[in-house]
Formats: C-alpha cells, sequence, structure tokens
C-alpha cells in the first residue's frame, strides 16, 4: 500500500474539540421555534401552514447535521486514538526485535 | 386565502416581523458554523495528509455546504415572513382606519367585509338616503381592499415557504433514528399560571396595581417634561390635535348638509339639488371621520414616541456602534435583535406575565451587570428582568416578577 501520512495528533485533537463543540451549538440552535411561531401569528392563514412544514424539515435538517458533525469530531478523535495505538504497537513490536 | 375582518385583525404582524428577524439571527449562527467548519478543515489540512485526511476534508466540505444552504434557507425564510409582516401590517392599520370611521358613521361592518348604512335610521323618513349608502360603499371599498392585500400577502408567503428547499442530511452512523424522532418540545409557558398561586394573589395585585400607577404617574410626569423641554418635537401632537378638531368640523358640516339636502328632497322638486347635497355630505363626513381617527392614533403615537425619548438613554450594549459594556464589545447582534430573542423565549403568548417586547428594550438600555461566574449579563426595568446569553446571544430570555424564565 503506497502513499504517505503526515499527522499532527495535537492538531486532531484540537479539531476534535472544535467539531464536538459545533455539533453542540447546534443542537442547541432551535431553528424550529421561529417558524412555529408563526401559526400563532397569523392563525389559518396558508403562510402559517408552509412555516409549520417548513419548521419540522429545518428543524430536523439542523439536528442531522449536529448529529453528523459530532459524529465528525468522534471520529477526529478516534483517528487520533488509532494513530497513538498503532505508533504504541509498533513500538512494541521494535521493542521485541530488540532494536531498543 | 382571504381573511374575514375578525381574522384580519387577530393576525399579529409583529410576532411575524420578530420570528422574522429571529430567523435572521438563526441564519448568522449557521454562517458562523459554517465558517467553523471551514477553519477546522483548513486546520486539518495543514496538519494532516493521507487518503483518510482527503476522506475527512471531503467529508467536511460536504457538511459545510450543507450548513450554508440550511443558512440560506433560514434567512430566506426570516426575510418573506419580514416582508410580509410589512404588508399585512399595513392593511391591518388601513382596515382599522375604515372600522374606526365606521363606528363614528355608525356603519355596520361584516365579517366578509360588507359595510351596511346605519341601522338605527331604517324605517326612519331618513332611511335610505343616497348619502348614507354611498358612505357604507366608500367604507367596504377600503375593507374588502384591505383584505384582499392582506390575502395576497398570505398567498405571496406561503408560495415563497413553499418554494424553500431543505438539505437532506444523511444522518451519521446510529443516528438513523434521530430525524425520526420528531420535533424538540417547544418553550413552555412561562412559570404558574396566576390562578395557581391563589395563595398569595391579594399581595401581587395589591403590590402590581400601586406599581402600575407609580408607573403611569411615572410616565405622564416623564412625557409632560419633555414636551416642555422639547417644543419642536410636539409639533406633530398639535397637527395631530388639529386634525382632530378638523375632522369633528368636518362631521358636523357633513351633517348638516345630509339634514339640509334631505329638507330639499322632501319637496319633491328640490330633490334636484337635494340628492347632490346628499352625497357630497356623505363623503364629506367619511373623510372627516377618517381624519379625526387618523389624528387620534396619531396622537396616541406622538405620545408613546415622546415617553419613549423621555426616558433616559443609557449606554446601549449589543449595539454594533459605540459598544463598550463589559463582556459585549464585538458582539454581532444590535440590541433589537437581542430583545426580539429574548422576547421569543420570555413565554408563551397568553402568559399574562411575558414582558413585552418596549420592556424588555427598556431594560436593555440599562446598565446590566454580568452574572457572577458566568458569561451571561442581567438587565433590570422595573419587575422584569432580561438575561442575555454572552456567548449565544440568541439564546437570551427576559422574565416577569413572578415567573420562570424560559429557554
Amino acid at each position: 500500500m503506497a502513499g504517505q501520512v503526515v499527522v499532527d495528533l495535537g492538531a486532531l485533537s484540537r479539531a476534535q474539540v472544535r467539531l464536538t463543540g459545533l455539533g453542540g451549538d447546534l443542537a442547541g440552535l432551535d431553528v424550529r421555534a421561529p417558524l412555529a411561531g408563526v401559526a400563532g401569528a397569523v392563525i389559518g392563514s396558508a403562510a402559517a401552514q408552509q412555516a409549520a412544514r417548513l419548521a419540522d424539515e429545518a428543524a430536523a435538517a439542523a439536528r442531522a447535521l449536529s448529529g453528523a458533525i459530532d459524529a465528525m469530531g468522534t471520529a477526529t478523535g478516534a483517528t487520533a486514538e488509532g494513530y497513538l495505538a498503532a505508533d504504541r504497537s509498533s513500538q512494541a513490536r521494535l521493542a521485541g526485535l530488540g532494536t531498543r | 386565502m382571504t381573511p374575514t375582518v375578525p381574522q384580519l385583525l387577530e393576525w399579529r404582524p409583529d410576532q411575524l416581523d420578530c420570528a422574522g428577524a429571529l430567523l435572521m439571527v438563526r441564519a448568522a449562527a449557521l454562517d458562523q458554523a459554517a465558517d467553523e467548519l471551514d477553519a477546522v478543515r483548513t486546520g486539518l489540512r495543514a496538519a494532516w495528509s493521507g487518503s483518510a485526511a482527503d476522506a475527512a476534508a471531503g467529508h467536511t466540505v460536504r457538511r459545510q455546504r450543507e450548513v450554508e444552504q440550511l443558512a440560506g434557507t433560514v434567512r430566506t425564510a426570516g426575510r418573506t415572513l419580514t416582508r410580509a409582516a410589512d404588508t399585512l401590517g399595513a392593511a391591518q392599520a388601513a382596515l382599522r382606519d375604515a372600522l374606526d370611521t365606521a363606528a363614528v358613521t355608525g356603519c355596520r361592518v361584516l365579517p366578509s367585509g360588507t359595510v351596511e348604512a346605519p341601522a338605527v335610521l331604517a324605517g326612519a323618513p331618513l332611511a335610505g338616503l343616497p348619502g348614507q349608502q354611498d358612505v357604507a360603499d366608500r367604507l367596504s371599498q377600503q375593507v374588502q381592499s384591505a383584505l384582499h392585500a392582506a390575502g395576497d400577502a398570505d398567498a405571496q408567503a406561503a408560495a415563497a415557504l413553499a418554494q424553500l428547499a431543505v438539505p437532506q442530511i444523511s444522518p451519521a452512523p446510529g443516528q438513523a433514528g434521530a430525524a425520526a424522532a420528531g420535533p424538540p418540545p417547544g418553550p413552555g409557558v412561562g412559570g404558574r399560571p396566576w390562578w395557581s398561586r391563589a395563595g398569595s394573589l391579594p399581595g401581587d395585585v395589591a403590590s402590581d396595581l400601586l406599581d402600575g400607577v407609580t408607573d403611569v404617574g411615572d410616565a405622564v410626569l416623564d412625557t409632560a417634561g419633555y414636551a416642555l423641554t422639547h417644543p419642536q418635537e410636539s409639533l406633530p401632537l398639535l397637527a395631530d390635535t388639529a386634525e382632530i378638531a378638523l375632522g369633528a368640523f368636518g362631521m358636523a358640516v357633513g351633517a348638516a348638509g345630509e339634514v339640509g339636502g334631505t329638507a330639499l328632497d322632501a319637496t319633491g322638486v328640490g330633490a334636484v339639488a337635494g340628492v347632490p347635497i346628499n352625497v357630497a355630505s356623505a363623503a364629506l363626513i367619511v373623510g372627516s371621520a377618517g381624519l379625526a381617527a387618523h389624528g387620534a392614533r396619531g396622537m396616541s403615537q406622538d405620545l408613546s414616541t415622546m415617553h419613549m425619548r423621555a426616558r433616559p438613554r443609557e449606554p446601549m450594549t449589543g449595539e454594533r456602534e459605540g459598544d463598550t459594556a463589559p463582556g459585549f464589545a464585538g458582539l454581532e447582534q444590535s440590541r433589537e435583535e437581542i430583545a426580539q430573542a429574548a422576547y421569543l423565549h420570555s413565554g408563551a403568548p397568553d402568559n399574562p406575565r411575558r414582558p413585552n417586547f418596549s420592556e424588555i428594550m427598556a431594560a436593555l438600555r440599562g446598565p446590566g451587570r454580568q452574572i457572577e461566574g458566568r458569561t451571561a449579563f442581567e438587565y433590570r426595568y422595573g419587575d422584569v428582568k432580561v438575561y442575555v446569553n454572552g456567548d449565544m446571544p440568541w439564546r437570551s430570555t427576559a422574565v416577569k416578577k413572578g415567573a420562570m424564565p424560559v429557554e
């Protein structure tokens, strides 16, 4: 398998923190309430019906994005852990060969 | 749909405007999230290479695009609601004008918008005067025009919202059921309803009444003092007073014309001159009644404006310019946007203890103080407290004495 991997594990950890935080921010961003509030502002209107539909869709999208970005953060952290585990494994193998 | 008269009166363009402004704030927050994703991707690109790094970058770009698309949708929805609020507000004002005139002239406005001539004259000698029917017809046109304008605005807003597409987000692994879990619970009613606090009600009511009387007295004194020291700003008030007087005079002249025209009509031959006099007099009554109603409404607005200006104005926080309050330097939201966010999170619309928008704005004009150990700031106005979230201003909230904050 050809290829080159250069990685700064500190940068991966920082990215994990930022992505997880961003996922949390999006989870707290309520895009539904303003749109759902249209129903009470213009009762029985056609705009209220469309706003209600959009409220559910936008809220679902924001929720999915929040989860997806949070998952990216988790994956980034796991990647850093994976690289560290590979490094430790290599060290152990080399130690077993008596090269340390 | 074209609303009926009661429906249009019930609609709340101010709430629609507030929702539109809040959506704009939400869109700005989504833009920031997209920028943050871009910054994360750029940082990773500089520190990580390889096929996994390429996959991560591609994934980040995809999510960034989706966040940008959602921001665009939310922003367009906000603009749509704000535009609709403007048109509905104008239609509602025109309807109220017509209703005021109808009340003054004794006409009856039906829910459909049809206006009937004064019923009290039916069967009387003056019944069926051409002038009275003309008044009703003119008012009917005004009411129908306002209802149709509102209906058109509603249809346009609905069409614009229907065209908005929300990005289809593929859920992350393990998140498949999340999207189908239904919307999050909405904000509840802030605090207990007043009737559940019956045990402490008498004291509260007495205190509230006393506070209310004191507030009104202060307001009158503030406004009167301001009018005396700012005579140039009292001119609109004088103009509106003159409008009321002129309107009353015109209505009196119109009424006299009606009587004279009717007397001529009664002679038979004199109807040739009497009928045109009736028509002209009716037009004069309608116009004068509208003028008087406009003057009265203007006077109310003038007094309200002068009262707002009479209040001492502290340096604003959360304002884009001149913002020096600790903890708020560089905040992107304006004071009004923060007030809108706080208003929307202050409880259910029917909550009697929900602070109104003006009270929240008044509180935000105060100096405020940072809550110890937190990034939140507290502002007070009478028994209204506004809590501004320094990290997420769009999640700010407001409460009134005896109510619990709602997020």
